[in-house]
């Protein structure tokens, strides 16, 4: 039974921080932008695709990592600069932009179908060791989804609450206004935060890979995961990602451990819209009214 | 220049015979063009409810959802198990399947359409997921392979089997759901949706300080959008008499919503146009590179069509046509003086 509870409780652990990984991604651009960057699933997929075609032609493990991320948040890039600055610049953060994204999640699909097919594809262990704690046998990349969050976590706080750059970022998602006369400019902190978004599902994507494997539809479900974790834990805090992501993760696993694994997401999904009935603003999040 | 416009100095009964001619042509569609077409705008106008009743949420109502395709599986599964479990009548569960799936949406809707931001998009399409894995599993629905055998519309012991009875039946259908979105418009619920609506120069704040209940009235699109899907999925269900997880799958969640963006969701014919381009692309699709990979090659077609439309083209195709309309009146008035 103990061991039961444990193992539950591991698996759950290592969802919710998958689930979390990509709601920090969401969080980024929305903390400075309100817009949501629906794309991070796709560039969770897109970083494991390019780094299973990596691990195919046979380069070194830290290359196969690496490359992806840096691949993916040039796309990133790519993909602010051509869509969306213009009309961010234009009218801010718009249903209808959230809308393009939406539409833009099947461009990269339709592309990742051409280019990859339809067949899942193998993403190895970063070290294969077997490990075993008090009896029950952990997937070796475990430590390693463990670890990405705790460092992207540290990392950010670093970034936001401690440096000068963060300082705008946060700056031109509160007062754009009084950011634009600090001499910020919110377009440029726009463009960063994407970027970096891109860059975290990237290595989200290459991360969880070896778990999950690659596959070109991959990208939705991951999105939906972390969408409900980033509104779950409330879109504004990043303790939020985290809480709602390990919310998420562990009712999943444990639904499936203990009551069914058939109705696991049901129940998730489930809990999750008692959560937001109770508080609209998510777990952590701050009320906002609508304008 | 603020005169009546002498543009468009039509007698009234000019409107009549258009809309005369318009009826007759459209009545004897299936005669005069091949089975295969008759079939394709038989697909058209079951899927124009699904956009129409989408594009009040997305243009009135001022949000988006994506769960269009599962009230449209559910429609279907829950109107084909009534019908086969219990032996009900197909019009009968037609009306239970709006019925239920309505009111789900309702109760659905109701806690997350007042909160600030897309969350109702996020949840729908949680759920979908949901639902399309539950159907894919559970026994009762006969998982990957669905079900079939499911009973034709019958009225007396005439069956509804060819494809231009559902025609005649789909645009009856399609005639009720296109009046009674045009009376809702012009309805107290639609003006308090225009006070909410920044396009029309309202607000969320302005229509609450009207004690307009915005998340009340949005429910209550949402809901009526679920109830239309849900009778399209009825239909289709008794048409194809099989019915399996795939076309509810979480990709048709957001096919849907991008088809309403491009026909035009702030206007009543976008449902319309937005079906009619989707089998327009489709067969232009399969017609050319659609041979090989055929789901890539639309996903990445509707993609990019859909990405175009929004920068380029607001109001996507009917919004393009009423501004090329104004620019036609405009020039022709300018003419004349």
């Amino acid at each position: 039974m103990l061991e039961r509870i444990l193992e539950a409780l591991i698996s759950g652990i290592t969802q919710g921080c998958i689930f979390a990984l990509i709601a920090l991604g969401l969080v980024i651009v929305f903390r400075v932008t309100k817009l949501w960057n629906v794309l991070i699933g796709e560039f969770a997929m897109l970083g494991s695709m390019i780094g299973a075609t990596l691990y195919a032609t046979g380069l070194p493990m830290f290359a196969v990592i690496i490359v992806p991320i840096i691949a993916v948040a040039i796309l990133g890039a790519a993909v602010w600069q051509v869509v969306f600055r213009r009309p961010f610049a234009k009218t801010g953060a718009t249903f209808d932009l959230v809308q393009v994204a939406v539409a833009l999640i099947l461009v990269s699909m339709g592309t990742a179908y051409l280019i990859w097919g339809t067949f899942v594809k193998d993403f190895p262990s970063f070290i294969d060791f077997e490990l075993n704690v008090a009896g029950i046998s952990i997937h070796p990349q475990t430590p390693w989804i463990w670890g990405v969050l705790v460092l992207g976590v540290a990392g950010l706080s670093y970034l936001f609450e401690r440096t000068s750059l963060g300082r705008a970022l946060r700056a031109s998602a509160q007062q754009p206004t009084a950011a634009r006369l600090m001499g910020i400019n919110i377009h440029t902190m726009a463009f960063y935060s994407f970027i970096l978004s891109a860059a975290i599902g990237a290595l989200a994507g290459v991360v969880l890979a070896p778990l999950m494997m690659a596959h070109y539809q991959r990208g939705l479900y991951l999105l939906v995961g972390g969408l409900l974790a980033f509104l779950a834990g409330g879109p504004t805090k990043v303790e939020g990602a985290i809480g709602g992501g390990l919310f998420m993760g562990l009712i999943e696993s444990f639904t499936g451990a203990f009551i069914s694994s058939t109705y696991m997401t049901v129940i998730a999904v489930g809990s999750f819209i008692v959560v937001l009935a109770i508080r609209p603003q998510g777990i952590l999040g701050i009320r906002e009214e609508e304008r | 220049m603020k005169q009546p416009s002498q543009g468009r100095k039509q007698p009234i009964y000019m409107k009549w015979i258009a809309i005369g001619a318009f009826t007759i042509v459209l009545l004897s569609l299936p005669h005069l063009i091949g089975a295969y077409i008759t079939s394709i705008f038989v697909f058209i106008l079951m899927y124009s409810p699904i956009l129409m009743g989408l594009a009040l949420l997305v243009g009135w109502g001022g949000q988006f959802s994506l769960g269009q395709a599962t009230f449209f599986g559910l429609g279907a599964y829950i109107s084909t198990l009534l019908s086969i479990q219990f032996g009900i009548s197909p019009w009968l569960t037609l009306v239970l399947s709006a019925a239920l799936t309505g009111g789900f949406a309702y109760l659905l809707g109701r806690p997350l359409l007042s909160v600030p931001g897309p969350t109702i998009a996020a949840v729908t399409f949680g759920c979908g997921w949901v639902f399309w894995a539950l159907v894919s599993r559970l026994e009762i629905t006969g998982g990957h392979d669905g079900i079939s055998g499911i009973p034709r519309f019958s009225i007396g012991s005439f069956v509804l089997n060819q494809d231009y009875h559902l025609y005649y039946l789909l645009l009856v259908v399609v005639c009720i759901i296109f009046l009674l979105n045009k009376n809702l418009v012009n309805s107290k619920l639609g003006k308090e949706t225009r006070a909410m609506d920044t396009f029309t120069g309202g607000s969320i704040l302005a229509a609450k300080s009207l004690a307009v209940d915005t998340g009340k009235i949005r429910t209550q699109l949402f809901a009526l959008a679920a109830t239309y899907a849900a009778i399209a999925g009825s239909i289709y269900a008794h048409y194809i008499t099989h019915i399996h997880p795939h076309p509810f799958d979480p990709w048709a969640n957001i096919l849907f919503l991008l088809l309403v963006v491009l026909g035009g969701a702030r206007s009543l014919w976008g449902g319309i146009a937005g079906a009619a381009a989707y089998f327009v692309i489709l067969e232009i699709i399969s017609a050319t590179v659609g041979r090989i990979a055929p789901a890539g090659w639309q996903f990445l077609t509707f993609g990019i069509v859909v990405t175009l439309c929004l920068l380029f083209l607001p109001g996507g195709i009917t919004g393009s046509l009423f501004r090329i309309r104004q620019w036609w009146k405009e020039r022709a008035s300018s003419h004349m003086k």
